[in-house]
């Protein structure tokens, strides 16, 4: 499984280092006032994951009629995880570069504040995105791609795995919205996908 | 039990039939060529034998085992060249190597290397940016480094030059003679299969018309050249006529077992003299698939 992930991972490559430098121009960018901005901010996730949905979908679709990919002894649910977890690898290494970015830009933000609160009369208060916010926006991106790779997916094996990665996630996002999970965003991701590897070895049969 | 066999295998794309209940055995330790022209069936063969595609109807047996459910385990016994050699194309060489290695738990790296040291492979190069010749060498070095129990070609020469395809063909039987494996290898390349195949099966429009051993088939397949004083008749009806074709004086007919047959059905007709001509593989093959002529079946 692990070359298929490695393989996966490498044909990704140019989509994570477009997703890493939108996340990190996009927190840049998100100090200040900027937060209330939030609402604006979902379209971003919405739009990455379709889009690495789609790609994933044609990569797929391309290896249908790519024999030397598919003659291998390896079962096809072994397969789609490898796929699933480099997707997932994608969009975690997309959202860590937001994450670190905005945090860096607040530190940096209330440290210049310090030491100009002297000099200049400063209205608003900096203010960084709690860590459901970023859950939420990392569920969203999730949603986005788990749907894109279950409409690019004919098998059922296409959008199971996606799919279990996604039902963890919406419950996840949806508890913290209502009520105040001390959640560590990353962690709960990293369980999502470790989730869905477990059940997606447990699937038995070759669908290749 | 052989090592393939097909069952009554039929497929259809859409409305369009491709195979027609094949049904054909490869023993082991055979050198076997599918022929057949463009679309006669051949890849669409392959692809149900090693699970690609599943069967309309009928099945496809590898190992023992139906082609439809092919277990990991028996993947990792098949060496497969497929059509056109699509390699990883953004890989290296060596990169391909170690792909395929963590891939089969069979794979013979040193066995690899020897091979692509043997045919000038350059490691370090892109597969994307070999030639034709180096891909065909490589994807063959990979699928015999498994040390597969059964081989199966698609085409593998399609596409190299004469010189490059005699280089590929020359490999290609050293290293099945070294290995000793099965191999069914599909090809419209009649000089190429002629030099390798112990068995040749034709496919014609997804019909299966020969399946013999090569010297069997060219010893019972000829061409009977019959001389008519003045313009030549219609053609007698002989069992076992594969093509007929008038040429003013002369009656060419190429027969299946016709030995006893054609000459006294000739010399009814007022044949003056009957001449005899072992045929080449190509011939043989054009006179099986290409249209028949008057009276043939």
């Amino acid at each position: 499984m692990r070359p298929a992930y490695l393989r996966e991972l490498k044909e990704l490559s140019p989509v994570i280092v477009l997703l890493v430098a939108t996340g990190i121009l996009a927190a840049a960018n998100l100090t200040g006032p900027m937060v209330r901005q939030f609402d604006d901010m979902l379209v971003f996730p919405i739009c990455a994951g379709l889009g690495l949905g789609i790609l994933q979908g044609l990569l797929d679709r391309w290896r249908r009629d790519d024999l030397f990919s598919l003659h291998r002894p390896v079962a096809a649910v072994r397969m789609e995880t490898a796929r699933t977890l480099a997707g997932a690898t994608a969009i975690l290494v997309g959202a860590l570069a937001f994450v670190v970015t905005h945090r860096l830009a607040t530190l940096v933000e209330l440290a210049d504040r310090e030491r100009f609160s002297q000099l200049l009369v400063i209205g608003d208060e900096p203010e960084h995105l709690g860590a459901r916010a970023i859950g939420l926006l990392t569920s969203l991106f999730f949603a986005a791609w788990a749907v894109a790779r279950f409409a690019a997916g004919l098998a059922r094996i296409r959008w199971v795995l996606p799919a279990l990665v996604l039902l963890p996630l919406a419950a996840w996002s949806l508890l913290s919205r209502v009520g105040s999970m001390p959640a560590a965003s990353v962690a709960a991701l990293l369980l999502a996908t470790l989730f869905a590897l477990g059940s997606g070895l447990v699937l038995a049969g070759d669908r290749r | 039990m052989n090592p393939i066999g097909f069952e009554r295998l039929t497929h259809y794309y859409g409305t369009t039939m491709a195979l027609d209940a094949l049904t054909l055995e490869v023993p082991a330790g055979c050198v076997f060529a599918l022929l057949g022209r463009n679309g006669a069936g051949k890849t669409t063969a392959i692809k149900c034998l090693l699970g690609f595609l599943p069967p309309t109807r009928g099945r496809a047996r590898i190992l023992g085992h139906d082609a439809a459910a092919l277990p990991p385990g028996v993947r990792n016994r098949i060496g497969y060249v497929a059509e056109g050699q699509r390699l990883v194309p953004w890989m290296r060489v060596r990169g391909l190597v170690d792909y395929q290695r963590a891939s089969f738990p069979r794979f013979d790296a040193s066995l690899c290397a020897a091979h692509l040291r043997r045919l000038g492979l350059p490691e370090r190069r892109r597969v994307l940016h070999l030639s034709r010749g180096m891909r065909a060498q490589l994807a063959l070095a990979l699928a015999l480094a498994q040390r597969p129990e059964v081989v199966v070609l698609d085409d593998p020469a399609m596409g190299l030059d004469a010189v490059v395809r005699r280089e590929f063909l020359d490999v290609m039987i050293d290293l099945i003679a070294e290995e000793g494996s099965t191999v069914l290898f599909s090809s419209h390349i009649l000089t190429d299969v002629e030099r390798v195949a112990d068995r040749v099966a034709i496919l014609d429009r997804g019909v299966l018309r020969v399946d013999a051993p090569l010297d069997e088939v060219k010893r019972r397949v000829l061409r009977y050249h019959a001389r008519f004083e003045g313009e030549a008749p219609p053609p007698p009806p002989l069992p076992g006529l594969l093509r007929a074709r008038r040429r003013r004086n002369e009656l060419v007919l190429t027969v299946v077992d016709g030995e006893a047959s054609v000459e006294p059905a000739c010399t009814e007709l007022g044949a003056r003299a009957v001449e005899v001509e072992p045929l080449g593989l190509e011939d043989l093959f054009v006179d099986y698939t290409a249209e028949r002529g008057e009276g043939a079946q």
